[in-house]
């Protein structure tokens, strides 16, 4: 494009941006919808054994006197029903309907086939999804991407974290962003938009260019959208709902996003973790509801094309430590929402919680490679025939999770 | 022989002969290179520095950079806000104790009954946190962070910047491990900084013993297996007999880690010719390489009488002789004898260093940070032989670097993409902005991409404009720009007077003014970066860019015109590179 040419289109573009607050319409891809997944990250450990307890097992009781919560409450204390097996936590229950309507399921007893109980390794060897070796240079969700996901466009791969996590990291392209507000206001911002636009424009090197006006395009589209969430949906405050509500702006939009990774937090319950009450029931039910707000306002239209994976670095100790808490364990427990999900289902193995059923005595074992969940994702739903490069060396087989028609 | 001999001469004191850099070779003039010189080797000019080097000659800056003597009053007297800054790490780790160590104190001194009445009463553990001279690891961040930005803003001595920031990435530690978080800072001061301009082996070494590496890397919980024969536990056997032995061996193995990081990032290189036995066994060569634990009273006592049994103890690096696997091990085809103790792994340190591999590798990484993302091969080989040629000498290696005509080639000037720190400093120095507060700095800087010291892996920050350049934190430097420019960054002044000197050096190399009669200057050193359209100049084309200024001036009438060309400058294309 001449300059003159690319400047006269930006100043018909300015125009239109002042005088319209009508969204811009993708160029729809022609064909099937761009399928999304969303990863949201427990970052800090989930204790699985309290969000999804084991319902007839004396053991926890035993092991956990202050935090072991029953089916049917002593000082009303109740586990929500799920397959008979196990109870959700109460905080978590919104998150009981989708259950019971079959399109959430459980993954018990999943983790890193290792054993490692530091949060950095742990997460740091899930993002590269390579356990045991730490200095791998690419994350797997760009390791995703560069499989072939998505058609590219200034959504397509998001990351709603201040930095770029560990899991994006590699050469394919990824927004990452705490607020897409941040980048909405930039886009607001007029003149000095617009004067950056003509700079970057007329780079002579190709990365900054291409990446300027790629960055300067998403912020005119976002300073266009209404990132607020909409009327009666309910999320609650910060992360993980801010993410998932501006993915949810963005779908509404038709913008095509492939995959988003969004932090949860909180979970790092060593201290007055609590049963009916406390640190963990507050970040479990902020984590609820952010997904069920986030799942309503998806709406029939947009589920379909919607999976939710959720995933956290270890679970914690069987037994409670001496504040209230636990500490750092090894199995816990993942979360997956999708229409096509063969949900309602605790997958995964819980054996009975006696001492030499635990590993190292003392923690839920891994009976569930977190690989295979993921790949059950990346094929059964993201619908990639994916090669070795995506997760190397490892020759499990995906978990079967979904319905594949 | 005859290149070191020269190099003798190049390095003695001022006077002797200076051989000229080889930038008129390469098509540069003498401000040209002065402003890559100070680009590269350096955080970008101040305004008046171009001037001042041109005047003093490339070389001569050059040579008192690497002397590192200049004086630097100002720069000491900033740092001494920071108190962190003066103390050996395990002064650090005093006064600087974790939240819940202060709890457990609380405790022990009856403060509060137990850690459930700690954490509900918050304001009795500060209060004896701070009646024992306890500071917050907050504070200790703060410092880290301030001494980073200040020293890297306001040096002289901007040479020792920049390699202290790229060693510290090589030999990488994070504080997002809460164990290592605490030696960050004394690791860089006393692993890192004094070696810079020394030897690779030495910085090495001072890393492979420092408690934030063994910490970050695992290695201090690293030990011989339960089967395995113990330094210990043969030093007793032979001194007492069969009888009497030191309680049984309760290790519990080796942690990897550190072996397969130490071959993989710090030496050989992934490719460097190593195998998964190899990681095996140098994990068990560093087993009982570990840290005092300094809070525990008697750790004085124990030590005296365990030096008998091999231990060995230099600040807070502990060698636990009762930890280290003293069975036979082969490392790169070398054999290494049953009873070894902590000298192992000082040897299979210094066969690393030594290792063709390793001055190809660290070479390489050298040649990428301060030439270009993809180096030319004749200067890649040239640095690998002066690396093993001077076993490892760092001053020699960048005076090789700095005498290659491909460091002021065509293709190396302005190739690199600035890092989100990098971007942040050169455009503080270039606008001689006054910082009064760290912490909006710091939070800028990682909104851009780079939360310092906040990386997790341990490469280290990969140095790659893919890496650095993505869509939202390039929209996120061109906000920078604008909020430093409209002095909106809290804690940081730009001064009108200032500023009017400082926009007439930035203009005069990225953009020409229109504002003023007297910056009428066109651009001229970075005119590359833009495409000729046919029949328009250069500058016609940027006139054209600044038409937007008009609806700017209209959007944001408190600022002036100097303030919206300065943050035009600083979010340009142009100056994300250098």
């Amino acid at each position: 494009m001449k300059r003159r040419q690319f400047l006269q289109t930006t100043a018909v573009g300015l125009s239109a941006l002042v005088f319209s607050r009508a969204p811009i319409r993708a160029a729809s891809t022609a064909g099937r919808k761009q399928p999304t997944l969303v990863v949201i990250f427990q970052r800090g450990a989930m204790d699985g054994l309290a969000a999804v307890q084991p319902l007839d097992d004396d053991n926890l009781k035993r092991l956990r006197p202050r935090l072991a919560m029953s089916r049917k409450g002593r000082q009303g204390e109740t586990l929500l029903q799920l397959d008979g097996r196990f109870g959700l936590h109460p905080a978590m229950a919104p998150l009981a309907p989708l259950f019971a309507q079959k399109k959430l399921a459980i993954i018990h007893g999943a983790g890193l086939p290792i054993a490692v109980r530091s949060h950095f390794d742990a997460q740091d060897m899930m993002e590269t999804a390579t356990p045991g070796v730490k200095s791998t240079p690419t994350g797997w969700l760009n390791r995703l991407l560069a499989q072939g996901l998505g058609n590219g466009g200034p959504f397509n791969a998001l990351a709603l974290s201040p930095d770029l996590p560990r899991a994006f990291h590699g050469p394919q392209k990824v927004l990452a962003m705490e607020d897409l507000r941040d980048l909405a206001r930039t886009g607001a911002r007029g003149g000095p938009v617009e004067a950056f636009q003509a700079l970057y424009g007329e780079a002579a090197e190709e990365l900054l260019a291409k990446t300027g006006r790629e960055s300067l395009e998403a912020s005119r589209i976002l300073a266009n959208l209404d990132l607020e969430p909409p009327g009666g949906i309910d999320y609650p405050s910060g992360a993980p709902a801010t993410g998932l509500n501006q993915v949810a702006r963005l779908i509404h939009a038709d913008r095509d996003v492939s995959l988003a990774l969004i932090p949860s937090g909180g979970w790092d319950t060593h201290i007055n973790q609590g049963a009916q009450r406390g640190a963990f029931s507050r970040a479990a039910g902020n984590f609820a509801r952010s997904i069920d707000a986030f799942w309503r306002d998806l709406g029939k239209k947009h589920q379909k094309n919607v999976l939710v994976l959720t995933m956290t670095e270890f679970g914690r100790t069987v037994a409670e430590n001496g504040t209230n808490g636990t500490d750092h364990g090894r199995g816990s427990c993942f979360f997956v929402l999708g229409r096509k999900v063969r949900g309602g289902k605790v997958y995964g193995e819980v054996p009975k919680l006696t001492e030499k059923n635990l590993e190292d005595g003392r923690d839920l074992p891994v009976t569930t490679d977190f690989r295979e969940v993921l790949a059950g994702a990346v094929r059964d739903h993201l619908k990639i025939d994916y090669d070795e490069t995506l997760f190397p060396n490892w020759q499990g087989r995906p978990l079967s999770y979904l319905r594949r028609s | 022989m005859a290149f070191g001999l020269c190099l003798l001469l190049w390095l003695g004191p001022a006077g002797g002969p200076t051989p000229d850099f080889p930038y008129e070779a390469a098509g540069l003039d003498e401000r040209r290179a002065a402003v890559h010189l100070l680009d590269r080797l350096g955080y970008g000019p101040e305004p008046g520095q171009v001037d001042a080097v041109v005047a003093m000659g490339l070389e001569n800056w050059f040579r008192a950079q690497l002397s590192g003597r200049t004086a630097d009053p100002a720069l000491e007297r900033r740092l001494k806000t920071l108190p962190a800054l003066g103390m050996t790490a395990e002064e650090i780790f005093r006064t600087y104790p974790t939240r819940a160590k202060v709890a457990r104190l609380a405790v022990q001194a009856g403060v509060v009954a137990d850690q459930q009445e700690a954490q509900d009463q918050p304001q009795k553990v500060r209060e004896f946190g701070r009646e024992r001279g306890f500071r917050s690891p907050a504070e200790l961040m703060h410092d880290l962070f301030g001494q980073k930005i200040t020293r890297a803003v306001y040096a002289e001595n901007q040479m020792h910047e920049v390699l202290t920031d790229f060693w510290f990435n090589h030999f990488y530690v994070s504080i997002t491990d809460s164990r290592a978080r605490t030696f960050v800072l004394s690791y860089e001061y006393e692993a890192i900084r004094p070696h810079v301009l020394g030897s690779f082996q030495d910085m090495l070494t001072a890393s492979a013993r420092h408690p934030a590496m063994l910490l970050y890397l695992d290695n201090a919980g690293s030990s011989a297996g339960k089967e395995a024969p113990t330094t210990a536990g043969m030093m007793a056997e032979k001194r007492r007999g069969k009888r009497n032995l030191p309680r049984r061996n309760r290790n519990r193995g080796i942690n990897e880690n550190y072996a397969r990081e130490l071959m993989e990032l710090h030496t050989l290189g992934v490719d460097g010719g190593y195998t998964q036995q190899d990681i095996v066994e140098v994990a068990r060569a560093f087993t009982g390489w570990t840290t005092l634990p300094a809070d525990r009273p008697d750790a004085e006592r124990r030590l005296r009488r365990a030096r008998k049994l091999g231990f060995r103890r230099d600040g807070l690096f502990l060698f636990r002789a009762d930890m280290h696997d003293a069975g036979p091990k082969t490392i790169l085809g070398r054999k290494f004898k049953r009873g070894g103790g902590v000298e192992e792994g000082e040897k299979v340190l210094a066969m690393l260093a030594d290792h063709p591999s390793t001055a190809r590798f660290v070479t390489a990484k050298f040649a990428r940070r301060f030439v270009s993302e993809n180096p030319p091969q004749a200067l890649l080989d040239r640095l690998a032989e002066n690396f093993r040629k001077t076993d490892g000498n760092l001053k020699h290696l960048l005076v090789t670097l700095v005498n290659s005509p491909e460091f002021w080639a065509d293709d190396a000037v302005d190739a690199r993409v600035k890092s989100p720190f990098r971007l942040a400093v050169s455009a503080l120095r270039a606008m001689n902005a006054e910082i009064d507060r760290i912490r909006p700095l710091k939070q800028w800087i990682g909104k851009m991409g780079q939360p310092l010291y906040g990386f997790q892996a341990p490469t280290g920050f990969p140095d790659e404009a893919a890496f650095w350049i993505s869509s939202g934190n390039l929209a996120n430097r061109m906000d920078f720009a604008v909020q430093l420019a409209s002095g909106k960054i809290q804690g940081v002044n730009i001064r009108r007077k200032h500023l009017v000197g400082s926009l007439k050096e930035i203009t005069a190399r990225f953009l020409p003014e229109r504002d003023t009669d007297d910056l009428q200057e066109t651009l001229k050193h970075k005119a590359h970066l833009l495409p000729q359209t046919e029949g328009e100049s250069l500058s016609q084309q940027l006139l054209a860019s600044y038409g937007y200024l008009d609806e700017w001036k209209a959007a944001k009438p408190e600022l002036d015109n100097k303030h919206r060309h300065a943050a035009l400058i600083m979010g340009s294309p142009a100056f994300q590179k250098h």
